[in-house]
């Protein structure tokens, strides 16, 4: 995504030239002045019935980019839960800003706005402020200080005037080459695209409609059609569709002699990594239920088979028994990497509360103790409950936050009972150093159980969720490892998973996507919430999609379903084959109140599914035979008959019912037409024009396949006429 | 709560419009000078029945300090500003204490109060001449205006 240089981004001026009501104190002007302290310093509406709104009209146009929102010192009732902006060169035609809401809080809040179309900066004259909702449900809007950001020197704003008044003339024109052809005003169309030189369309479709429409060649349309297929055109319409997560329960190959069963027991706060190469799992530890665990498993995903390389790494000279540890991976050198454990707490005399840093070598099968204490070498003291991740390529690895564990004794917890959190720190693996970037500070609050992922090609962190204590954190940081700053996402990630919850979340590099598992909240009083579902972050364009929820509480039903899809937990553990495309699942604590020692052995894989490109191919056939036999039928029955039962059923998919119905019912067309042949001597016009028509309608649903820089435009000028 | 109910004590105090303090809203036209029971240097308004469409409360519940009775902010409808209190699961102890009865509150700070005169009388309307609030004509609705 393009984004302008912020260097040249100022605060905009305006001025409001309309609203839709104000309270008698609370007049529009308010909104100009940041006075935290002053009640009345405040734009309030004087209704909260639909629509409020106010329009700022810029000094000069301008690409805005953000809005920031300032606030009461208090929490105030009138606080825009839900609000709409919207924007535009004039008042009558403005777009869709942001969708978004304030939290009910005294800190100024900043949205970055939406400022491209197709790549270009659009410029802005008029901003319309739309709330919709306020925290307190019968109370009005009201709007303590705006203030607008952007660029607005004429040097920058007249280059995208220009590209913006060029790009509306164009779609203009091809609004009425699509018209012209679709109404058969032909010579019209060849003199409009003549003089202007606009296509409507790729070459390819033109072809297509030449077929189809025009000659009504069906033969040819489907070729071309599988042509497009295979030509990789299709692939954009299928990466836009939701995917679909499909679970699959991976038991042991032999369940024989139940006794030596030769795979991982139950446990959660265990840790797992994924050599992507060799496509071996490892997993490490954790807590039975009642011991911490010391034993080293090995998945090999291609024989399905697990292989124990350790029963007790303590004894191997690795990391003693232990969970809430965390593990990284380097698949290129093949070596394991953990550090940070939980002590009980009748455990934390100081002499236990060393941070030790294990190295596992894959290749060698040895543990090497790195440092006793990474607290002593400028690295986190002893910490749980952390994040840490590797950059291979740099050979670097992060870990931030994490609680640190002090001795039960120490006065800085005694004294204060404030838990302390680990800030971020980085080691490099060839010196081993360690580096603290970061404390525990506004800028990149410290926490537990939050995400943190890195993204080998963008070089950043994606940091989110977490909690402090009994905070739930809902931001969504991006850290950049070689410059240090620190993007914020957004400090709600209000569209995205529920805060706080205990999430798993992978990254797809490739795909530029981030997934996350919401776990069972920790929290018993918020168990009532219990959920699972997925969520994929499309990083490019900045967007949150849930794909899948479940909300079933009941036991009976997670009984009933525990081979068909995990039952919520957490303590769990996730990792990705990014080159394969499929998550593991492993173990857990399902947070029973009559089993508070019960942990899971489960094992899953999870594959998100999107419909094939071939897929996609068979439905565009079926609708051409489709379109094809409805033509037929109205000229010559016996043969369409025939074609229905033939060539038409061949692309039927019976496992959709619905298709399946569609088809069924098709047979029924053969004997609506009772009109006699004497009747349909004067309608040949009338059918001429029909069959125009159903092609056309066929042609628009077949172009929606395509790319759409390669197709007419999608709207249709009769729909830009105003019935008022 | 009739007046007759009314424990002596508070029939002869002095029934007051109050008026939001920010956007000058009316707010309540039945109020009584109150402190309260569990801290009583703290002075506010108390009334029976807060003005139709004035105020609301906001959602969340909380525990106050130093008794066990649960209570909600009270918003003025007109500007939104936290106006007083709503008590709206009383604790034992303050129902046993001598107390009028009423479970809505307004900081004097966020007020401003001005007497009710007495239509019978010349002088203050005063607690023990107010009627109920079916009968206060203040509440009067017209039935038909001809």
């Amino acid at each position: 995504m393009a984004s302008c240089s912020s260097s040249k981004s100022f605060k905009l001026e305006y001025a409001i030239v309309k609203w839709s009501s104000y309270s008698q104190s609370y007049p529009p002007e308010n909104i100009y002045s940041d006075k935290a302290g002053d009640q009345s310093s405040r734009w309030s509406s004087d209704s909260n019935n639909p629509p409020q709104y106010l329009i700022l009209k810029l000094e000069k146009p301008a690409i805005v980019e953000s809005i920031t929102f300032g606030k009461y010192e208090k929490t105030h009732v009138c606080n825009l839960k839900k609000f709409k902006i919207y924007g535009g060169l004039s008042e009558d035609h403005m777009i869709e800003l942001l969708e978004s809401g304030l939290k009910n809080d005294h800190i100024p809040e900043t949205f970055q706005l939406r400022n491209e179309i197709d790549n270009h900066h659009f410029p802005c004259r008029y901003i319309k402020i739309v709330p919709t909702q306020a925290w307190g449900p019968s109370f009005n809007f009201s709007i303590w200080y705006v203030e607008l950001k952007g660029v607005n020197d004429w040097e920058s704003v007249k280059t995208c005037m220009n590209w913006y008044h060029t790009y509306r003339e164009r779609e203009a024109i091809r609004l009425c080459l699509k018209h012209f052809r679709q109404r058969q005003y032909l010579e019209a169309y060849d003199a409009l695209q003549k003089k202007t030189k606009i296509v409507l369309e790729h070459p390819v479709l033109t072809e297509l409609h030449n077929l189809l429409v025009t000659k009504g060649h069906y033969d040819d349309c489907e070729q071309l059609v599988s042509k497009a297929c295979q030509e990789g055109l299709f692939d954009q319409y299928v990466s836009q569709q939701d995917y679909v997560p499909v679970w699959n329960s991976i038991e042991p190959v032999s369940k024989s002699n139940v006794g030596n069963e030769c795979r991982p027991g139950m446990r959660g706060g265990h840790q797992m990594c994924i050599d992507i190469h060799t496509e071996i799992i490892y997993l490490f530890g954790g807590w039975d239920g009642n011991h911490d665990l010391a034993d080293l498993w090995a998945y090999h995903v291609p024989s399905k088979n697990w292989t124990c390389l350790s029963r007790n790494t303590e004894e191997e000279g690795g990391p003693s028994a232990r969970s809430c540890h965390k593990m990284c991976l380097d698949y290129e050198r093949k070596q394991i990497f953990t550090l940070g454990r939980y002590l009980d707490a009748s455990m934390r005399a100081s002499e236990n509360l060393k941070c030790d840093f294990y190295m596992y070598d894959i290749g060698s099968a040895r543990w090497t103790l790195i440092t006793e204490d990474t607290g002593s070498v400028d690295g986190p003291k002893l910490i749980f409950d952390h994040q840490m991740v590797i950059d291979i390529e740099k050979q670097n690895m992060f870990v931030f936050g994490g609680r640190i564990l002090s001795s039960s004794g120490s006065d800085s917890e005694r004294s204060s009972h404030e838990p302390v959190f680990s800030g971020l720190y980085y080691y490099h693996i060839p010196t081993s150093t360690w580096t603290q970037l970061m404390e525990d500070c506004k800028e990149l609050r410290s926490r537990i159980g939050h995400s943190m992922l890195f993204h080998p090609v963008r070089r950043v962190l994606y940091i989110f969720a977490g909690q402090r204590s009994r905070e739930f954190l809902n931001d969504f940081l991006i850290y950049n490892v070689d410059t240090g700053s620190i993007d914020v996402i957004s400090d709600t990630k209000r569209e995205g998973c529920q805060a706080g919850f205990t999430q798993r979340a992978t990254l797809d590099p490739e795909l530029n996507e981030i997934h996350v598992l919401s776990g069972l909240s920790r929290d018993k009083d918020k168990r009532d919430n219990v959920k699972n579902s997925f969520w994929v972050y499309d990083i490019n364009k900045n967007r949150w999609s849930c794909i899948y929820k479940n909300e079933n509480t009941g036991q009976n039903y997670w009984t009933k379903m525990q081979h068909v899809e995990p039952v919520p937990r957490f303590a769990h553990q996730l990792v990705y084959d990014h080159v394969r495309k499929v998550h593991y699942l492993f173990g857990g604590n399902p947070g029973k109140d009559s089993l508070p020692k019960m942990r899971l052995d489960d094992f899953w894989s999870l594959k998100l599914c999107r419909p094939s490109t071939n897929h996609l191919l068979r439905k565009c056939r079926y609708l051409i035979r489709k379109f094809r036999f409805k033509e037929m039928a109205m000229t010559d029955p016996r043969e369409a008959m025939v074609y229905l039962q033939t060539k038409l059923a061949q692309t039927v998919d019976h496992d959709d019912t619905d298709e399946e119905k569609e088809f069924q019912l098709l047979a029924t067309t053969l004997f609506k037409d009772t009109l006699g042949d004497d009747e349909r001597m004067g309608e040949v016009d009338t059918d001429y024009d029909e069959r125009f028509q159903s092609r056309t309608d066929l042609f628009d649903m077949l172009v929606n396949y395509f790319p759409d820089h390669m197709t007419q435009p999608k709207g249709n000028l009769v729909d830009l006429i105003p019935l008022d | 709560m009739s007046k007759d109910e009314l424990h002596p004590a508070f029939r002869k105090k002095i029934v007051y419009n109050l008026d939001c303090n920010a956007c000058g809203m009316t707010l309540c036209r039945r109020g009584m000078r109150a402190f309260l029971l569990s801290d009583t240097k703290i002075k506010l308004f108390s009334t029976d029945i807060p003005e139709f469409g004035a105020v609301e409360v906001v959602p969340q519940m909380f525990l106050v300090e130093k008794c066990a009775c649960k209570q909600q902010d009270v918003a003025c409808l007109g500007c939104g500003n936290v106006v007083g209190y709503h008590v709206a699961l009383p604790c034992r102890k303050c129902l046993v204490s001598c107390n009028n009865g009423h479970l809505w509150m307004f900081e004097s700070q966020s007020v401003s109060s001005i007497e009710r005169f007495d239509s019978d009388d010349e002088g203050f309307l005063v607690w023990g001449n107010l009627k109920s609030v079916e009968d206060d004509s203040v509440f009067y609705i017209e039935e038909c205006i001809r």
